[in-house]
């Protein structure tokens, strides 16, 4: 138990007496989308928060200011160091500073349970102890700049299918084990300053009402003096939330509990008390935000999101999380002077640098993965061959390739008219996409025209249309098309993965398109699309099957796109959308080495896995994406990566898959053996285990020993290894425990990290956790020690370095 | 394998065809997925009945036995061949329409399920009386059709040969790609059908091209 000294409780308990019932009950809700309530009264500022964890974006989804925008967080994970999740940590809490924001939604901690989790992108791992610890390291280096945190999302949300209503069924000693783990290591460890509720039920209730998990487990049992508050309209009912230890409504300011919650109490139903503890938890958090009882200072002369340290610590993190799955004949990296390379597929120029949905981040820029290689290789040695399709759903067109038709600056046009017709306000954007929210200055507006002048070279046949949902009519010269967007169901349906529709016109070069749309009921996101009009697959592989024949080298750039790593739906198959699988396969038929390069952040299948020489699997890298890319190709960075989650040979494969649930529930029926842990259960063969990963090194394990035990709990295991290759390399050293009882899963119980030169030798002491060497006993309700079994080292349970009995005359 | 939608012969359908038209495309995909992931054999008409939605004597009410299923999933997997072959744009003609041969084996090398599909059931089709024998005289049919057209075109163009004997380059053409595909079923590793589809290809840009090639 801490004691936080920086609380000024006598001065909390003098306010909350000051105030009136529903003068706390208003501070409870949120006051807009993104902020709360202050009251001068007691000297309570207004506090800002910003959807994390990849960014701190600010309160617009798009169209805001330029922030940085960071490796998604699995790639970030996949370096398994603390360090880095610190710098994460204090840069976020940095950025938040520049723009007056005091709580950073995230991390979230949600595990990969099965890997067609939209969400996966913004989880750490499918292991709760790796999540867990690096979590800490986010949420303490975060913190300690005066920024909250909020893990999130509180608990058992794994899936976005129908998120706002299933009911997950998670037994008590898996909800123990795996998925309560991370927020008790990240509350022990790091003391976050607030924690969210999700949307989805758990054991048939809802996760805002949830008494036993809230008021019981976290606040109760951990001792959690923060706040709990709703993910974003996720809070069903006023009394029962608020009585289940629900101290915070998100957003504002129309709420359940603004409308009830009042009521509940004057009718008894809710205690005054209970108020006043929700009140409490939220002056202590403002002030340690520096909200309350006087406002903070904020800090100026903070990097710039496009500064050189900024892009040098986004290059770096990047770089490091990548990792090397394969690597036959040491291919890669690749040194200049290595001859011709072809650089082909679609994500080399639309490189995928982040996920869908509300973490998404407006980045100063993002360095492609065509333009990282050509300015690390020269463009003289590269040679640039799109690929086949890989979007289903269009993106609005970039900057450059539009002007406003009224100043001839780069962007595009917004006009909004009354019922009248009559103009309203005319502005410039930057970008071709905004937002329209009820509070933004297109609320009144009864049409909205977007329009732009596109900046062409010559003529060309283009897809023209737009993103959004609405009604629409889209003009351009000899073309007039009015059709219907619809939106997605659910919370944030205008917001996250604006459809498109677009057809395919003859543009003139600097052609005139104007798109109007009328009043549309919700929030949502609009812009202007115009991009090339397709070509069949097949073409474009013969294309890159002739770039590929002639160059010494050829790099397949391939991925997913937003329409796969998002927030608000999960996936259906792990294949590459589109006809990538194809390319990468015709590729290898006739190059002389392939290497290729994964853009995405989810597990994908690769069913070319055994033609090619190389493969680099480079996560969601965020704006310095393409430099990051040519870094670890290059070697200039070592991508010393291991994964944190298991990659499938084929679709259906792993201890759980469908994330669909059955008449409104999700049965979590895999238990405590999900990822690794089933798939070593069961034996079976993934394509890669969770903690592969090659780097650019070779090690050899020598001499490894249990060094120090603490009843059954293993505390420390000590190896010695050296580095057999020929460069400089990062190795992860990862101890698991096999349980002696047959039905309890293998797990990760501590890694540790040495760097050495080729041929150089240490000994490693790796601290290993007593967490995760815990079994829940549901009938006494309390934690036991794992008795004996055996412990593995191993990089990657498919690469096992040396297996040590536990000791069973150790067991006390 | 495939062909141009143009290129396609359509059957007449009944209006009681057409009738359960929804639930048959709901039950084709259902064993594509199923397919995909167990393969054909492991399939049982039970499963896909399941992931339809349907009982059983629903399911076979659309398709009487498992052949003609999967008859049905090939016609729809041809469908989408032409989308990757032509994306609703005009066929290539020419050495183009071969070349974009290459890129279909290489799609098909992703996907062994589909290549074993493929090979079991044009072999068992080759029958008169099996359900998916009139699908299989179609694939050929139009297969062929569009191949002659793209060397015919090619000769007006000048990038074949005035000479080039058509018809037995398309047979052989034919011939090589289904040859392949038994092969690497029986020996998947054995070889990279996508290179050995170059080699063919060389030698008929050898033989019957003009220096006018490309």
């Amino acid at each position: 138990m801490t004691i936080d000294t920086e609380i000024p409780h006598a001065t909390i308990d003098e306010a909350v007496s000051s105030l009136d019932l529903r003068t706390k009950i208003r501070l409870l809700s949120g006051a807009r989308m993104f902020s709360l309530h202050g009251d001068t009264s007691i000297g309570l500022e207004e506090i800002v928060m910003s959807d994390g964890p990849t960014g701190v974006r600010g309160e617009a989804v798009v169209g805001g200011r330029p922030s940085c925008l960071l490796p998604n967080a699995t790639l970030i994970a996949q370096t398994w160091n603390r360090n880095v999740l610190a710098e994460v940590g204090e840069l976020l809490a940095e950025e938040a500073q520049d723009q007056q924001t005091h709580i950073v939604l995230g991390p979230t901690i949600n595990l990969h349970r099965t890997p067609l989790g939209g969400r996966l992108f913004e989880c750490f791992s499918e292991d709760p102890y790796l999540t867990g610890v690096l979590a800490a390291a986010y949420v303490s280096a975060l913190q300690a700049k005066g920024i909250g945190a909020s893990p999130k999302h509180f608990l058992a949300n794994e899936s976005e299918t129908q998120r706002t209503t299933v009911d997950c069924v998670v037994d008590e000693r898996s909800l123990r084990e795996l998925y309560l783990l991370p927020f008790e290591i990240v509350e022990q460890d790091a003391t976050p300053w607030t924690v969210m509720a999700s949307y989805n039920g758990v054991n048939g209730t809802t996760a805002t009402e949830h008494d036993e998990l809230i008021n019981g487990v976290l606040k109760s049992e951990w001792g959690f003096d923060g706040l709990v508050m709703s993910d974003w309209f996720a809070t069903k009912r006023a009394a029962e939330s608020a009585n289940a230890g629900l101290d915070l409504v998100m957003p504002g300011p129309d709420t359940v509990w603004d409308r009830g919650l009042e009521k509940a109490v004057r009718a008894g139903h809710v205690s005054e008390a209970t108020i006043d503890d929700h009140v409490r938890r939220l002056l202590t958090l403002a002030a340690r935000v520096g909200a309350f009882p006087t406002a903070r200072s904020w800090p100026k002369d903070i990097a710039r999101p496009d500064s050189d340290k900024r892009r040098e610590q986004l290059r770096r993190i990047a770089a490091e999380g990548m990792t090397v799955l394969k690597n036959d004949g040491g291919v890669l990296p690749l040194t200049p002077g290595t001859g011709t390379v072809a650089v082909i597929g679609r994500h080399a120029t639309d490189t995928v640098a982040q996920g869908g949905g509300s973490a998404r981040v407006r980045p100063p820029h993002v360095v492609s993965i065509a333009e990282g290689l050509e300015s690390a290789l020269g463009t003289d040695s590269v040679t640039l061959v799109d690929g086949v399709e890989t979007r289903t759903r269009l993106m609005a067109v970039p900057p450059s390739m539009v002007r406003d038709p009224e100043s001839g600056e780069q962007g595009i046009r917004v006009r909004a008219f009354d019922e009248a017709g009559e103009l309203l306000e005319s502005r410039h954007i930057e970008v071709a996409e905004l937002e329209v929210a009820e509070d933004g200055w297109l609320a009144g507006a009864h049409r909205i025209e977007l329009s732009a002048d596109v900046a062409l070279p010559a003529p060309a046949r283009m897809r023209v249309g737009v993103i959004g949902p609405g009604d629409w009519t889209v003009a351009t010269s000899g073309h007039t098309e009015s059709f219907t967007i619809t939106p997605h169901q659910g919370p944030g349906g205008g917001l996250h993965r604006p459809k498109s529709h677009a057809s395919v016109v003859p543009l003139e070069a600097g052609a005139r398109i104007t798109a109007t749309t009328g009043h549309h009921y919700e929030m949502r996101i609009i812009g202007l699309v115009v991009t090339s009009a397709p070509r069949s697959s097949a073409a474009a592989i013969s294309e890159a099957v002739e770039a590929a024949a002639g160059a010494d080298t050829a790099v397949v750039v391939v991925g997913n796109t937003q329409e796969q790593e998002t927030e608000g739906q999960d996936q259906k198959t792990l294949a590459l959308p589109g006809d990538q699988d194809a390319l990468v396969a015709a590729v290898a038929a006739v190059a002389r080495r392939t290497v290729v390069i994964v853009n995405a952040a989810s597990p994908v299948l690769m069913p070319w896995i055994d033609d090619v020489d190389a493969v680099l699997f480079a996560g969601l890298p965020g704006q310095e994406a393409g430099d990051a890319v040519a870094a670890a190709l290059t070697g200039a960075i070592e991508p010393a990566g291991r994964l944190v989650t298991t990659f499938p040979r084929h679709d259906g494969e792993g201890p759980a898959w469908d994330p669909n649930p059955t008449a409104g529930r999700l049965s979590y029926s895999e238990g405590t053996a999900i990822g690794y842990r089933g798939w070593h259960r069961d034996q079976a063969d993934p394509l890669f285990w969770f903690g592969h990963g090659l780097g650019y090194a070779s090690w050899d394990y020598q001499e490894a020993r249990v060094h120090q035990m603490e009843g059954t709990i293993v505390r420390g295991v000590e190896v010695t290894l050296t580095n057999i290759g020929t460069r400089h390399g990062r190795e992860t050293v990862q101890v698991y425990r096999v349980p002696r009882d047959p039905a309890d899963p293998v797990r990760l119980i501590g890694w540790s990290q040495v760097s050495l030169g080729p041929g150089e030798h240490d000994t490693v002491q790796v601290t290993c956790d007593h967490r995760p060497q815990r079994v829940w006993d549901p009938a006494e309700r309390r934690w036991h020690q794992l008795p004996g079994g055996t412990i593995v080292i191993a990089r990657g349970l498919g690469d096992v370095r040396a297996s040590l009995p536990v000791d069973s005359g150790q067991e006390g | 394998m495939s062909y141009p939608p143009g290129y396609r012969i359509e059957r007449e359908r009944s209006r009681a065809e057409k009738a359960g038209a929804a639930a048959r495309e709901k039950a084709i995909k259902a064993a594509i997925e199923l397919f995909s992931v167990g393969g054909y054999n492991k399939t049982s008409i039970a499963e896909v009945a399941v992931r339809t939605g349907l009982s059983q004597s629903g399911l076979l009410h659309h398709f009487p036995n498992k052949t003609a299923l999967l008859s049905a999933v090939l016609e729809q997997r041809q469908a989408e061949d032409s989308e990757f072959l032509f994306g609703g744009a005009a066929a290539p003609l020419g050495w183009a329409a071969f070349d974009s041969l290459v890129s279909l084996v290489a799609r098909n090398s992703t996907r062994p399920e589909w290549i074993g599909l493929f090979v079991r059931i044009s072999a068992e089709a080759t029958e008169s009386t099996h359900p998916a024998h009139q699908w299989l005289i179609d694939h050929y049919t139009g297969m062929r059709t569009w191949l002659i057209q793209a060397l015919q075109h090619g000769q007006k163009t000048g990038e074949v040969r005035n000479d080039a004997p058509v018809e037995a380059i398309v047979r052989n053409t034919i011939a090589v790609l289904d040859g392949l595909q038994q092969q690497w079923v029986a020996e998947p590793h054995s070889m990279n059908m996508v290179a050995e589809l170059r080699v063919h290809l060389a030698g008929l840009h050898a033989a019957w091209g003009t220096t006018n090639n490309h």
